[in-house]
């Protein structure tokens, strides 16, 4: 038979008995319809962790930061100039960028806390951060006027600075400080641009307590420093990310001659490090729904091939007809897998519609965040059609290993 | 030789007892021929019909249709086999009740070797009188309508013999009449035909009928002036014509 003829043939039994065929559907399309929203609502949770944490650290993912070991350390954790080692150097960068594979570039930046900024009377203590061009887009730092550090600041050590909404509203009130200039650590710096606001930090800090200069700015004419307080690593391919990781701890261990039990004077951390604690509980609710709604399909499933062997039992006759006028026992088996998998996959394809639009109406209703990908559908859907072949499966062989004559002495 | 059999036995174990229920027939059919076998029930026409259908096959012995040694076939080649070479009329009809009488006739083609068209499905319906009811649910037709729809069905693959198990039995009289005065045409045209039935008044429109009793052939005769079905439907009554 082919394919046209045996959907048909199926389609024609699935018609013939509505109620049967809807309660053989209902069962894969509640499961369906389960797990369709579950990876919607997880997937939407997911994306929304993402894009906070992304907005916080900045979409790059690995960032090397000199670690806290100095006498000084305190409660930032070693990013500071004064505080932490002094071991991550510009040659330590270089060799990341040149040695560690899947390496696009690495950008140096530099960092100390309690600096006294004064604009006339007014004076903030905040944070100082040494940083070139690329840091507007490591770490998701929207410029809300004026303009961002430029590569020419870089290469002539302009005194410049961005001031962090905090500091700005410290030093200038509702005053515009573009154009002003302020005085960080008695060194006049122009006022470049003002950061836009990215507000409180997971543990409490404030992201706006800050002001960026140039880096070459800060390491010569503010501090004269020639160590780096963090390197920020860009890849080519992100979801080498843990390997590459793994081989810039390796370089820097060696480059530093740390061997076990010596601690590493350097940290590497990832972007998903930080979104796997947060996307921790969320992915607790997503398995447990999960196993849920897999519970539900094999249910389903069960349901079908219940079904089935009643079916095959009422349609014995009709099979004993269709042997004896030359149907093997492959089509028989054929025809009733495909009306199982014809069920699971229309039961299927209903189960995801009703799940995206539940999915949209919990986004309108309730503000849930959520995210429908193309690959969650079609894995629903092939997942209905293995349930169908899978409870279609003994049904279809009972049918097909039935003795013509006894089949046709069937009542 | 279209039929072939040689010492043919058929044996069910029904718990622990041997049932011989065909106990060693042979038998020859030539390509025209039109055979009656008949006997009481239990004497194993049944069983004979299966196997002649190729629905069963022998314990013992060899039976040859149109020169293929079936007992060597396995399941695949005998639904081939059923599919080309042999036309099935059963008594119950045997429609499938969710298809059109169109449908019916085109089952065959589903599972041929060769894509049969359907415009010969509709020949064939009207080759049995029905070319106005192509599209009628075999609820929708009388018995005997529903009898040569199954004839019709026998034939859309153009089969080596037809074989027809009680094909009256389910019939009044005129219906049954109407159906044998198929089963004579189609004879006359040159095809080969085998009919099991009791009844021996049936059996007289053959030409040659075939006696079994206790699974084995105890009579295989001639016969001298075969009944006429269209004689006798002319000849029935007038208040039973217009039933």
């Amino acid at each position: 038979m082919t394919f046209t003829t045996t959907m048909r043939e199926a389609k024609r039994a699935l018609i013939a008995n509505k109620v049967r065929t809807l309660l053989m559907m209902a069962g894969v399309t509640i499961g369906l319809a389960a797990l369709t929203i579950i990876v919607a609502v997880g997937q939407g949770a997911k994306a929304q962790v993402m894009g906070r944490v992304g907005k916080m650290f900045g979409t790059n993912p690995i960032m090397v930061t000199a670690s806290a070991q100095g006498p000084n350390a305190g409660r930032h954790m070693g990013m500071g100039v004064g505080v932490g080692s002094q071991t991550l150097t510009y040659e330590d960068m270089k060799a990341i960028e040149q040695e560690v594979p899947n390496v696009r570039k690495a950008s140096p930046g530099l960092i100390k806390s309690d600096v006294v900024v004064k604009y006339r009377q007014q004076t903030a203590i905040t944070e100082v951060f040494g940083v070139t061009p690329e840091f507007r887009e490591y770490r998701s730092w929207d410029v809300d006027s004026g303009e961002f550090i430029s590569d020419e600041d870089v290469r002539g050590m302009t005194r410049v600075v961005l001031l962090g909404q905090t500091v700005a509203r410290e030093l200038f009130g509702d005053a515009d400080p573009v154009g002003q200039t302020v005085r960080i650590e008695n060194v006049a710096f122009k006022v470049k641009g003002v950061l836009a606001g990215k507000g409180a930090s997971p543990h409490g800090g404030d992201f706006d307590d800050r002001v960026i200069i140039p880096i070459t700015t800060f390491a010569h004419r503010l501090y004269n420093v020639t160590y780096l307080s963090n390197i920020v690593v860009e890849l080519q391919d992100v979801s080498r990310m843990q390997e590459t990781a793994a081989a810039i701890t390796e370089l820097l261990r060696k480059r530093h001659h740390i061997v076990p039990p010596k601690q590493d004077d350097f940290a590497v951390r990832t972007g998903t490090a930080i979104v796997r604690l947060v996307s921790g509980s969320t992915r607790t609710l997503t398995l447990f729904l999960g196993i849920v709604s897999t519970i539900a399909l094999l249910v389903g499933g069960l349901v079908i091939m219940n079904i089935m062997l009643v079916s095959v039992g009422e349609r014995t006759r009709e099979i004993g007809i269709r042997r004896a006028v030359g149907a093997r026992r492959k089509d028989i088996l054929t025809q009733f897998l495909a009306e199982a998998v014809a069920v699971t996959s229309a039961g299927g394809l209903a189960g995801v519609l009703c799940g995206v639009f539940g999915a949209v109406a919990l986004r309108a209703l309730k503000h849930t965040p959520i995210q429908i990908s193309w690959q969650a559908v079609a894995v629903a859907l092939i997942f209905s059609i293995i349930v169908g072949i899978a409870s279609g499966v003994h049904p279809a062989r009972r049918a097909a290993h039935l003795h013509p004559v006894d089949a046709l002495r069937a009542e | 030789m279209m039929i072939e059999m040689q010492d043919v036995t058929r044996v069910y174990d029904m718990g622990g007892e041997e049932v011989r229920a065909v106990d060693g027939i042979s038998l020859q059919v030539e390509e025209g021929e039109f055979v009656a076998i008949i006997g009481p029930s239990g004497s194993g026409k049944s069983t004979l019909m299966n196997l002649l259908a190729c629905l069963d096959t022998p314990t013992s012995g060899t039976y040859r249709l149109d020169g293929v040694e079936v007992g060597k076939l396995d399941d695949d080649q005998l639904s081939l086999v059923r599919n080309s070479k042999v036309g099935l009329v059963f008594q119950s009809y045997n429609l499938l009740a969710r298809m059109t009488a169109l449908e019916n006739v085109e089952l065959p083609l589903l599972y041929g070797a060769h894509q049969g068209d359907a415009a010969a499905a509709k020949q064939a319906l009207e080759s049995v009188g029905l070319g106005d009811r192509l599209h009628y649910w075999p609820s929708q037709l009388s018995g005997g309508q529903q009898q040569r729809v199954a004839i019709a069905r026998a034939l859309i693959n153009d089969p080596a013999i037809v074989l027809a198990d009680e094909p009256t039995g389910a019939l009044d009289t005129r219906s049954g009449l109407e159906v044998m005065d198929i089963f004579q045409r189609l004879n006359r045209e040159g095809r080969t035909v085998v009919l099991v039935t009791h009844e021996q008044t049936i059996a007289e429109h053959a030409r040659r009928v075939v006696s079994i009793r206790d699974g084995r052939i105890v009579a295989d005769e001639a016969v001298a002036s075969p009944r006429d079905a269209r004689d006798e439907l002319a000849r029935l009554p007038m208040e039973e014509a217009r039933r």
